[in-house]
């Protein structure tokens, strides 16, 4: 992150943290800036404005070295020997070193930690509850948005046609405004405008169009968690770099279809959704043991809880009703090979880690949770790859976090 | 733009085979009781490689000999406990609970006793690590008693197998984040800022408490605490394996007077452990006490 002038501020910058005005909040963190924004900032007499840095600059040496010390640290709990990883630890050094060069000071241990939580309380104490538990009261309380499984219904049956299923996903008005934003974005590449859903069919397929619109109404459905407890807009830019991330490495891997991985990389983590719902206390709990003894989340949801968002994200989708295979792929993210479709899960298990080390220099607060040995081998792509995945990722971020998040 | 930052020390680090990791492993757990998981692996070789440099050793079979032979072995057994498990605590941690020992154990207890005529608490704070947690309680029986707390004879055994740590919390100085969860009036109350940003614990509320390295892994030394009315272990226990956790709450069992009372962490249950404890659910903890 860096601090910018506000003769300096172009549109397009991604704000860094939270503008606050006279108390006021006039933009939240991560927002892209737009021309009209500027024009208000300068009304308003705004003087700077933190931004994210752009990743093409070239870091110095000492802030290369203290970029070392503090990445090092995030990569305890994994394979230093492993190609894949020692190209992520790169990436993160770099970008992390490009943000002290602009001012970035380096979080200290204290300002990472998460604080408790005193009023709410979990659905059951520990060992008194199972899976199902959780999932059962989460499914109780609400269902699932309706226009998924109508989706669903068309996209089953072979004989409707492009036009029939536009139909259905257009009886969404948001989501099929989003879902135009996003076909036409940089992700999907297309030379000229796709201006209707039917068109939208044709070309990106039903199949992931319909995986596309499934995991914008699940975003959706998660508005309500209480930003007490997480901060929604990271946790959806981590879910939308880890989906990204997922599309462009499947592009790379040979007898792949890469369809359903960018819905994939977007919902991932969604079992933490609903353990935040169901569990705050022991969410909270989790985070602080992951941090305190340098393991990943979902381990330190084993040991606090008894099981983790993988386990409740298979239950989950299940009861949802989600396509098997995304269901098979996510509740298999961070242990692949136990996955039916391995290279799929695998896939998504880099892309995680990719997205955890890119996290590094934005203040991520967790250890890579690593790759399982013997996956990425399956992949048989060339480590160095990772690198330009992210410039690639760089380039079409800024445009993509508008499609989620304006 | 690959390999700029590789090369330069990430991976200079020491490489420990799956067999001397399944080593090392085994002298942990034995010695503490720790158990550690396969995938921790690349986490034991990331945090003793620096240590194994410090005591100029090349190696991890080489530090598994010093363990094992040298005679700084004892030394060495003490620090291990340091790089493998964290000291991470606070005052007022899990507030929550507290709240819960407070209203439901403790002042009924302190009612009984006072009908009782005998005006006496001994309290255990198992795996103590720097002393927040016993000073906590302390300060929890300076403001229930106030006045009358020199009438009382309280005693607070503080135990943790470090070391290290044990000084640390016999010296009382603490930085602001220790205080992260502590209500402000307390902290005004119960401690002076000696040194800009040191906070040093007030001399009434360590009275009250003795420290002394134990290891929860060895009974002989357990059978020597004092038999306690309440035991909190928070924390603790969830860095064991089953048969360990097991041995632990049974030493605490044997511990406790009749009626006494057992707190453990958040995330920990006795669930699978024993039914010799009764469980009693509270808003936001459960309280157990010896049947
Ligand atoms: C995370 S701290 C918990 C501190 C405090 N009870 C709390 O809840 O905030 C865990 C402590 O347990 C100690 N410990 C681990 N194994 C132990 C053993 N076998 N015997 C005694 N203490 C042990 C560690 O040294 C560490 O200080
Ligand atoms: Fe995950
Ligand atoms: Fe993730």
């Amino acid at each position: 992150m860096r601090s910018v002038g506000i003769d300096d501020l172009e549109p397009g910058m991604i704000l860094g943290a939270d503008l606050l005005h006279s108390g006021r909040m006039l933009l939240p963190a991560g927002s892209v800036i737009t021309s009209g924004n500027i024009v208000f900032f300068q009304r308003q007499g705004i003087g700077d404005v933190k931004v994210l840095s752009s990743p093409q600059a070239e870091p110095d040496e000492e802030s290369a070295e203290m970029a070392f010390r503090y990445v090092r640290d995030y990569f305890m709990f994994v394979n230093h020997d492993h190609p894949a990883i020692m190209t992520m630890f790169d990436i993160s050094v770099r970008r992390t070193a490009v943000q002290i060069m602009e001012g970035w000071k380096l979080p200290t241990y204290e300002e990472q930690t998460v604080s408790e939580l005193d009023d709410m309380r979990d659905l059951f104490f520990r060992d008194e509850g199972k899976v199902e538990d959780v999932v059962d009261a989460e499914i109780k309380i609400a269902s699932f948005p309706d226009i998924f499984f109508k989706v669903k219904k068309v996209v089953d049956d072979p004989t409707a046609s492009a036009q029939e299923i536009a139909a259905v996903v257009g009886l969404d008005v948001g989501i099929s405004a989003q879902l135009l934003k996003l076909v036409n974005s940089p992700l999907y590449g297309f030379p000229s405008k796709i201006d209707s859903l039917s068109r939208a069919v044709a070309l990106v397929g039903s199949k992931e169009l319909c995986t596309l619109a499934l995991g914008l109404s699940t975003i959706s459905y998660f508005k309500d968690i209480p930003p007490e407890l997480i901060d929604m807009r990271k946790f959806w830019l981590h879910s939308l770099t880890c989906g990204v991330f997922a599309k462009i490495i499947a592009e790379k891997v040979d007898g792949v279809v890469p369809e359903v991985m960018f819905t994939a990389g977007l919902l991932h983590d969604v079992g933490r959704l609903i353990i935040f719902k169901k569990m705050p206390c022991s969410s909270i709990q989790a985070m602080l043991y992951a941090r305190e003894n340098f393991i990943p989340l979902v381990e330190a949801e084993d040991m606090t809880l008894g099981f983790n968002h993988e386990d409740v994200a298979k239950d989950m989708l299940k009861k949802w009703n989600f396509p098997s295979e995304l269901t098979d792929i996510i509740s298999n993210h961070h242990s692949p090979q136990d996955a039916e479709a391995k290279i799929k899960a695998t896939i998504l298990q880099v892309a995680d880690n990719l997205t955890n080390a890119i996290e590094i220099s934005n203040g991520g607060m967790y250890v890579l949770p690593g790759i399982e040995d013997g996956a990425w081998e399956l992949l048989d792509i060339d480590a160095d790859c990772l690198s330009s995945i992210v410039e690639e990722y760089d380039r079409q971020i800024e445009d993509l976090f508008q499609v989620f998040f304006t | 733009m690959a390999g700029l930052f590789s090369g330069s020390g990430f991976s200079g680090g020491l490489k420990i085979s799956t067999l001397e990791f399944t080593q090392l492993k085994d002298i942990i757990y034995e010695l503490s009781g720790i158990f550690l998981n396969s995938n921790r692996k690349y986490l034991v070789e990331n945090r003793f490689s620096g240590r194994i440099k410090e005591l100029n050793l090349k190696s991890f079979k080489e530090y598994i000999e010093y363990l094992k032979y040298d005679r700084n072995k004892e030394a060495e057994l003490n620090k291990l406990a340091d790089l493998i498990t964290t000291n991470e605590t606070s005052f007022f941690r899990d507030n929550p609970q507290l709240k819960v020992f407070t209203t439901e154990t403790l002042r009924q207890m302190i009612d009984e006793k006072r009908k009782s005529g005998k005006l006496e608490i001994k309290i255990w704070s198992a795996g103590c690590s720097s002393g927040e947690e016993p000073y906590t309680l302390s300060i929890i029986l300076h403001e229930m008693l106030k006045t009358e707390l020199s009438k009382w004879r309280i005693q607070i055994t503080a135990n943790d197998i470090s070391t290290d740590i044990i000084q640390k919390a016999k010296k009382g100085e603490y930085a602001k984040y220790a205080l992260k969860t502590t209500p402000p009036l307390i902290a005004k109350k119960y401690f002076t800022e000696s040194k800009p940003g040191v906070f040093q614990v007030n001399a009434d509320v360590k009275k009250l408490v003795r420290f002394a390295r134990i290891n929860l892994n060895d009974r002989t030394e357990l059978k020597k605490i004092p038999k306690s009315d309440i035991v909190f272990c928070r924390n603790v226990i969830i860095y064991f394996d089953k048969e360990m956790k097991k041995k632990v709450i049974s030493a605490f069992y044997d511990n406790l007077i009749e009626g006494g009372h057992l707190y453990v962490g958040h995330s920990e249950s006795l669930h699978t452990i024993t039914n010799t404890f009764k469980a009693k659910h509270h808003e936001g903890a459960i309280s157990y006490r010896k049947i």
